[in-house]
């Protein structure tokens, strides 16, 4: 064990003895029952050992067994330690302390594995998707475009040759922007855990869609130590920053961009702001929201319980402010669950394999 | 020019694609669709039948795909003419097309515009390649390349499958696979395995 371990045991250990101390204590001045006051050590146990460590585990239920058999069952005349009854009864209560948290872990396990499948099950299901689309959709149309062409050549110069020409011009565009899009939504059903590696990928594609050099320049900045997000709504944020990003790149005529993430234990920001021509007040308050897909922000946002202010003025440019509750918003370490003073934050894996 | 028409065979899997391409050169006068085929092996069985002049060849289909039949054809017919119909850009997927004995390569989407010329530069014996994937070819070509494990850990990293499963599903160790991972991001210039498959997926090293 090394020097963290045993940091760590030791703390578990101070903390479930202080806890039992504190129980004895209540009891004595309340003058519970022996049986309560079992009842109260059972869980006291059950919870240090579904949180702990093996080590702290056992000492903290073998302090528990101690001080049940010499401050509460005096009853037994004989010295406790010779007293076969308060020996069972020790063992009885060891036996029940350690089926219970076998059991509550092993529900907990259960709820996470099924988790885990519901996010594998939403993966398989995109990458289907993605496939899906690529084979029929995408080469239909581009398939169709031959056609097209084929009826334009046949056609006699003139307006309608014309006015088809350029019609197809902007259909080669759009399936180039579907094409790109099937692929983002191939490749972020992978671990996409970077929320900053995500953002600044996305500036790039939007910055070098219509290749030209006039395009915005996006920051990228990162305040706090990065977590990974929970599968259950990473996708939604990334989905929410690449919607922003969009209007900043394609509407706004923005010459800057940034986008701002800050983590905390509390919560997960992403605030994206531009210096563009802003979004106009009509626009952002009432439903007429068209290409901003502004209402689409909104209701993933909501779904996700997240929540999402936009602020923006006519030449001021557009801020999109999304924040999450951190319960929420990481990706929790399997080992431990939600007990605060035993949890210890997880690094975001880089490369642990999601 | 010539008056014997340049004599094409299509290869796609999409028969909507092969009739555009039919649409095309029908109303040229100095090409003709002698056959078409919907996957590898029915390319080189057309082939042999009709010793086209110029081949046109996707590069996604099932059964055999296009590296795989030009690999063959050009074992075959050195003197193949043969041009790459694809979706994507990526520089190893042109580069494993270029190195079966592709002539030349040609993106989907501009097919309306340059199908024409490019059949009949590629007849003509010259090598066609598009200015912005020549570019891409460019930018990696001094890259170190995937080896054949890490384009499979790349391909599993991909299907959003964590190390323990990968290395269960390779029968290796969960550590030899930490190793791979950690020179696919080198090699990919990556920084994380989202990153990673991004590049992949862009680069053509896996497919969609």
């Amino acid at each position: 064990m090394d020097h963290s371990g045993i940091v760590k045991s030791a703390k578990e250990l101070g903390v479930g003895v202080a806890g039992l101390v504190l129980i004895t204590f209540a009891a004595v001045r309340l003058g519970l029952q022996p049986g309560a006051v079992s009842l109260l050590y059972l869980i006291a146990v059950v919870f240090v050992s579904l949180r702990a460590g093996l080590v702290s585990s056992i000492a903290v239920s073998l302090v528990a067994v101690f001080l049940l058999q010499y401050y509460f069952v005096p009853l037994f005349s004989p010295p406790a330690s010779k007293n076969p009854l308060a020996v069972v009864a020790s063992l009885a209560f060891l036996v029940t302390a350690w089926v219970i948290s076998a059991m509550v872990s092993r529900v907990r396990k259960m709820t996470e594995a099924q988790v885990t499948l519901r996010f594998e099950e939403r993966l398989a299901e995109r990458t289907r998707i993605a496939r899906e689309l690529h084979d029929t959709l995408l080469q239909s149309f581009q398939a169709l475009m031959l056609h097209f062409q084929t009826a334009s050549d046949m056609l006699p110069p003139g307006a309608a040759k014309e006015a088809l020409e350029e019609a197809l011009d902007h259909a080669d565009q759009a399936i180039l922007e579907g094409r790109n899009a099937i692929q983002n939504l191939r490749s972020s059903t992978s671990v996409a855990n970077e929320l900053a590696q995500a953002i600044a990928s996305l500036g790039e594609e939007l910055a070098g869609r219509d290749g030209n050099s006039r395009s915005a320049k996006l920051r990228v900045a990162v305040e706090g130590q990065p977590h990974a997000l929970h599968p259950s709504l990473r996708d939604d944020v990334y989905r929410i920053a690449r919607e922003a990003l969009r209007n900043a790149f394609c509407h706004a005529q923005a010459s800057g961009i940034e986008a701002e993430i800050t983590y905390s234990e509390r919560l997960l920001r992403l605030r994206i702001r531009d210096n563009g021509t802003g979004i106009a007040p009509g626009v952002l308050e009432t439903g007429r929201e068209g290409h901003w897909g502004l209402r689409g922000m909104r209701e993933r946002a909501q779904q996700i319980g997240a929540q999402l202010e936009i602020w923006s003025q006519a030449g001021a440019g557009t801020e999109v402010d999304l924040s999450i509750p951190g319960s929420l918003a990481y990706a929790v370490s399997s080992s431990h669950g939600g007990f605060r003073i035993f949890r210890k934050r997880k690094k975001a894996p880089k490369d642990s394999g999601g | 020019m010539s008056t014997k028409p340049i004599r094409v065979l299509a290869v796609d899997d999409h028969s909507l694609l092969r009739d555009g391409i039919a649409k095309l050169l029908a109303a040229q006068p100095d090409m003709e669709l002698v056959a078409e085929a919907s996957n590898g092996r029915e390319a080189i069985e057309q082939f042999r039948v009709h010793k086209p002049d110029v081949i046109l060849m996707d590069l996604q289909m099932p059964e055999m795909n296009g590296v795989d039949a030009i690999i063959a054809i050009c074992g075959e017919f050195p003197r193949a003419r043969i041009i790459v119909l694809t979706t994507y850009s990526g520089d190893v997927q042109v580069l494993r097309a270029l190195r079966a004995g592709a002539r030349g390569y040609l993106l989907k989407n501009l097919l309306r515009k340059e199908l024409l010329d490019t059949i009949r530069l590629v007849h003509a014996g010259q090598k066609r390649i598009p200015p912005d994937v020549a570019s891409e070819l460019a930018e990696h070509a001094t890259d170190e390349s995937l080896s054949q494990r890490e384009i499979e850990v790349l391909r599993l990293i991909s299907g959003g499958n964590a190390n323990k499963e990968i290395a269960a599903q390779l029968s290796i160790t969960e550590e030899t696979v930490k190793g791979h991972v950690k020179n696919i991001l080198s090699k990919l210039g990556a920084n994380d395995r989202t990153h990673a498959v991004t590049i992949g997926l862009k680069r053509g090293i896996i497919d969609l």
